[in-house]
């Protein structure tokens, strides 16, 4: 009998035509997505989809499932509340509340539509699939259209049914649940920067890689609709305690529910208490969130405080074992500390989370430790922070023993970022060994790191070399003199390699696609060699360029001798014709990031250690405005000025100009009117456009007053004065005595 | 008489579930946007620049209209279509009616966005000790007055040929308001796009701050919204006294 009931409402349901009308709609969603896609902006696609890389797959699979995901939510939230509103809306809740049961006819109804959504789903799958194979070319990496669609699509619309479903029967109002809804739509557009886990409709998925595996994209996305199942259970669940009993109101209703039905307070007590589990227990990312963010950027105190009683004999050794297999790594930290003090000393080392301390040892005899907590200190809400006391007048050996699964920060929300089975990025210094703050003057990190020998190993320095290989796993050696900027990343690398006027430049790329990447190698050598004839040699013995996974995307950085590019930004067209020169070009960035090489790596441009007058208020004075006008040169060289000025040029103006119009800019003052989130928004509008576009522009100035000839003429001086001298900075004022500017035409260009 | 309905008609809107809800949720919209985006200025304008008062009006202009749209639903529905049986046998003219049905709407519409011009008004003073309000009735009567009307009338006519066609109208709204079309005013009904753009392309005045200054289009698509509203309420109004 029971059955029947079942199988006849399900059948009913699936029979109705609103409901093939939503389940036609929803199967041609993903299609819709994928023919609007063109017309959607790269806003849209970053901030309200979460996309953030631009590789084929991520746009052949995301995109379409991302907005297929949106367009079954609102489609579903219809079905769901016409659907339940069926009962009030015939007016036949008198004769069905008395004789049946609640929990009955709504898990039916819920069950009915669970079908609908499967139905289209797996519809939407088959109608998508010939799309995938014509973008890709082969089923390779079908496994992730199929899980993609599945979770993205498919958990979208179980959450939508839960969610409306329990709102509809909380309030018993359509207009009141469909509002509800779309505000809960909305927080899943907005409120994602924060926590990719509000990300309910469209998922945190941020991209997929086609060369470096997708690091914790899967396991983030099956977080995603674990944390958003629960939610939304809880709230059917508290909807079903609250539907109205025959004749009853809503406390009545809510006490005879509980007491008619036992295990539905016990259900959704669990069902709630685990919404907190599961969202204090995200295994990926280390909680931070964007209000931490803009109060270390407003407050600038971020630092662990160095000991400076303390001081480091010895170079600083480490061992690391990392078995990407089981995400994990085994490392062992040594330094041969010197307490000079009477007093014992309390030092401060920092250290990933995930990672957790096996022992300490100091002078071979274990010694305590305590974690200090985020309360305490601001550093401490970045990575772990430990404190060890080190006794007085003593000179011996430090050996910390650490193990586990480095996190990144949550407000990266980068998925790449940690030990994956293809491929590892360690992006910070204490995600690879303890930083201890202790003074450490001219000392070194070096040591060793275990790895599969399929992958290799990419660290900032000269000495990184295979040194030994065994039973499948290789050692790689490292040693480099500025811990603070060490990090790590191994994949499955090809090397081209070139020695180039006494420098080795080393381009990293995925072996899986050497020939899509091989003519790169020829444009990083274009590269680098212009800059070594208009500025000078690199010092460094070698130049690394590394190709990194595209499952975050569009990012470029340098760090040491490393520049490292997304592969998803060096698969994007570079066009010589100056019309169709546009932000999104690459080759700029590709560019920018080696010039960083000189400027940032070689030469500190900065006014921070400056006490001449000129130089008070300049904070567009920074290794920036070199790297993106170092850029402005080598594209003008290689394509012409008019594509130059239209990529660069122009754009450096028209952010001068915002800049310059902008309120808080012009009125200063009125920044502490500003509360925490407004004024980081701000500061970061006004930081992103003087180190972006007033820079450069400033640069630029000069270059256009003087002339191209002696422009490079004082890049030569520059060079000889300034670079690898650690002490010398090249401030704005000493720029315009060297070029002969005077600080008017460098700033207004006349 | 007619007083006493509007008064009723005006107490069952406001003390409606639905209207407390959407109220609660434009006050508590309305402070966040006004101190998290508005404070920031709009294209680097002032917090208190006769721009960025627009931008908040546009802001809250599309929830206040889901609160009218919503509102307009129960004009069509069910319920309602089996009291116009009853309520046509009164004494009261039909059309009187429906006209004072239609003016609690209005009011209802008046009372949210009075408050929600307290509220930013309270905020000026308070964080910019800033008091110049006759500065802002421009901005009001510009934003919220055509786009008001053109939602109304569309609203009324699409709810007079069927209440599906209202609830799908709705949607539509709300994707309208969360889309800028910068320079192109003529599609733009909530002007967000143009509001946001016309600082960056205006002079500056001594003070560095962009002008505010319309163009001709913009004032013309603001007086087409008007007109076209107003023709389709009036149709709708035609339509729905005959009816009965």
């Amino acid at each position: 009998m029971r059955n029947a009931f079942f199988t006849y409402e399900t059948k009913r349901i699936l029979k109705s035509r609103f409901t093939r009308i939503i389940i036609l709609l929803a199967l041609l969603f993903p299609l819709i997505g994928v023919l609007i896609s063109p017309y959607l902006s790269e806003d849209i696609s970053t901030m309200i989809l979460g996309i953030h890389s631009s590789t084929r797959l991520s746009q052949t699979i995301l995109l379409p499932a991302k907005i297929g995901a949106v367009l079954s939510t609102l489609a579903f939230i219809a079905l769901t509340v016409f659907e339940f509103d069926k009962i009030l809306r015939f007016r036949v809740n008198y004769i069905i509340e008395p004789i049946s049961s609640s929990i009955k006819i709504n898990l039916t109804k819920i069950a009915g539509l669970l079908c609908a959504g499967l139905i289209s789903t797996v519809g939407s799958m088959i109608i998508m699939t010939p799309h995938y194979f014509i973008n890709i070319g082969s089923l390779v990496g079908y496994n992730y259209f199929l899980i993609s669609y599945f979770f993205i699509i498919y958990g979208s619309i179980v959450l939508t049914i839960l969610m409306t479903a329990g709102f509809y029967l909380l309030f018993r109002n359509v207009n009141i649940t469909c509002i509800i809804m779309f505000f809960a739509l909305l927080f899943s557009f907005l409120a994602g920067t924060m926590n990719y886990q509000y990300m309910w409709v469209q998922t945190g998925a941020s991209g997929f890689s086609e060369n470096f595996g997708n690091g914790n994209i899967v396991p983030g996305l099956l977080w995603n609709r674990l944390f958003g199942l629960t939610v939304a259970m809880s709230i059917f669940l508290f909807g079903m305690l609250c539907d109205r009993c025959y004749e009853k109101g809503f406390f009545k209703s809510l006490i005879k529910n509980c007491k008619k039905y036992k295990f539905l307070p016990i259900c959704f007590m669990f069902s709630f208490f685990s919404v907190f589990f599961v969202y204090h227990n995200e295994p990926i990312f280390k909680s931070f969130s964007i209000l931490d963010t803009a109060s270390m950027m407003i407050s600038g105190k971020s630092e662990t405080p160095v000991n400076s009683n303390v001081i480091g004999t010895s170079n600083m050794l480490v061992d690391l074992k990392i078995e990407e297999d089981k995400h994990y790594a085994t490392g062992v930290y040594r330094q041969e500390l010197q307490n000079s003090a009477d007093k014992p000393q309390n030092i401060y080392f920092n250290l990933a989370d995930g990672y957790h301390i096996n022992e300490i040892k100091f002078d071979n005899d274990p010694i305590n430790y305590i974690q200090v907590s985020p309360k305490i200190m601001n550093s401490a809400k970045i990575s772990n922070v430990y404190e060890i006391r080190i006794p007085k007048n003593t000179k011996a050996k430090l050996d910390i023993r650490y193990s586990g699964t480095p996190k990144a920060l949550s407000a990266v929300n980068d998925f790449s970022i940690g030990i994956n089975k293809d491929y590892v990025n360690l992006d910070k210094p204490y995600d690879i060994a303890p930083a201890v703050y202790v003074k450490q003057k001219d000392k070194i990190m070096k040591g060793t790191i275990k790895i599969d020998a399929a992958l290799t190993v990419i660290m900032q320095g000269n000495k990184n070399r295979k040194i030994s290989e065994q039973d499948g796993v290789t050692t790689w050696s490292f040693s480099y003199d500025k811990p603070s900027e060490l990090s790590l990343t191994a994949g499955r690398y090809g090397i081209f390699e070139r020695n180039v006027s006494g420098t080795y430049v080393e381009f990293f790329y995925p072996l899986a696609a050497s020939k899509e990447f091989e003519s790169r190698g020829n444009d990083t050598l274009d590269i680098f060699t212009f800059f070594s004839d208009k500025f000078g040699p690199l010092g460094t013995g070698n130049l690394k360029i590394v190709v990194t996974s595209g499952v975050h995307g569009g990012v470029g950085y340098q760090e040491g001798n490393i520049s490292y590019i997304a592969e998803d930004s060096l698969m994007k067209k570079s066009y010589g014709d100056s019309s169709q020169a546009s932000s999104s070009d690459t080759f700029a960035l590709l560019t920018h990031e080696i010039a960083h090489q000189w400027w940032g790596g070689g030469i500190d441009v900065t006014n921070g250690s400056s006490n001449n007058p000129i130089d008070k208020n300049h904070d567009e004075w920074t290794n920036e405005a070199f790297a993106d006008f170092s850029t402005y040169l080598f594209l003008k060289n290689k394509f012409g000025k008019a594509y130059a000025d239209n990529l660069l040029l122009n754009q450096w103006k028209e952010g001068t100009k915002d800049l310059n119009r902008n309120f808080y800019r012009r009125n200063p003052q009125y920044m502490k009117k500003l509360s925490m989130i407004p004024k980081y928004s701000v500061s970061l509008f006004l930081r992103g456009s003087k180190l972006y576009a007033l820079g450069p522009i400033t640069v630029y100035n000069v270059y256009h007053h003087i002339g191209e000839d002696n422009y490079f003429n004082a890049m030569k001086v520059i060079y000889n004065k300034y670079y690898d001298k650690r002490d010398k900075k090249l401030s704005f004022s000493e720029f315009l005595n060297i070029t002969g500017v005077a600080k008017e035409v460098a700033i207004n260009g006349k | 008489m007619e007083s006493k309905i509007l008064k009723y008609e005006l107490k069952r809107i406001i003390f409606s579930k639905i209207f407390v809800i959407t109220f609660i949720i434009e006050i508590f919209y309305s402070v966040i946007n006004l101190y998290t985006e508005i404070i920031q200025g709009v294209s680097g304008t002032s917090p208190f620049s006769q721009w960025s008062y627009c931008k908040f009006l546009c802001d809250i202009n599309a929830i206040m209209l889901l609160i009218l749209m919503l509102s307009c639903t129960g004009l069509f529905s069910r319920n309602e279509q089996r009291v116009k049986e009853i309520t046509s046998c009164t004494a009261l003219p039909t059309k009187k009616y429906l006209a004072t049905k239609c003016l609690a709407l209005i009011l209802s519409y008046i009372i949210v966005a009075i408050c929600c011009i307290l509220i930013s008004l309270v905020f000026y003073k308070t964080t910019f000790s800033f008091s110049s309000f006759q500065n802002f009735l421009l901005p009001i009567l510009i934003i919220l007055l055509p786009t008001f009307v053109f939602v109304f009338g569309t609203s009324m006519f699409l709810g007079s040929k069927s209440q599906t066609l209202l609830y799908a109208w709705i949607p539509v709204v709300l994707v309208l308001s969360l889309v800028s079309f910068n320079s192109t005013p003529f599609l733009d009904i909530f002007a967000k796009g143009y509001v946001a753009y016309m600082p960056t392309v205006l002079p500056v005045d001594h003070l560095g701050e962009p002008v505010f200054r319309l163009s001709l289009d913009f004032i013309m698509s603001r007086l087409l919204f008007t007109l076209v509203g107003m023709v389709l309420y009036v149709a709708s109004f035609k339509k729905l006294s005959r009816k009965i």
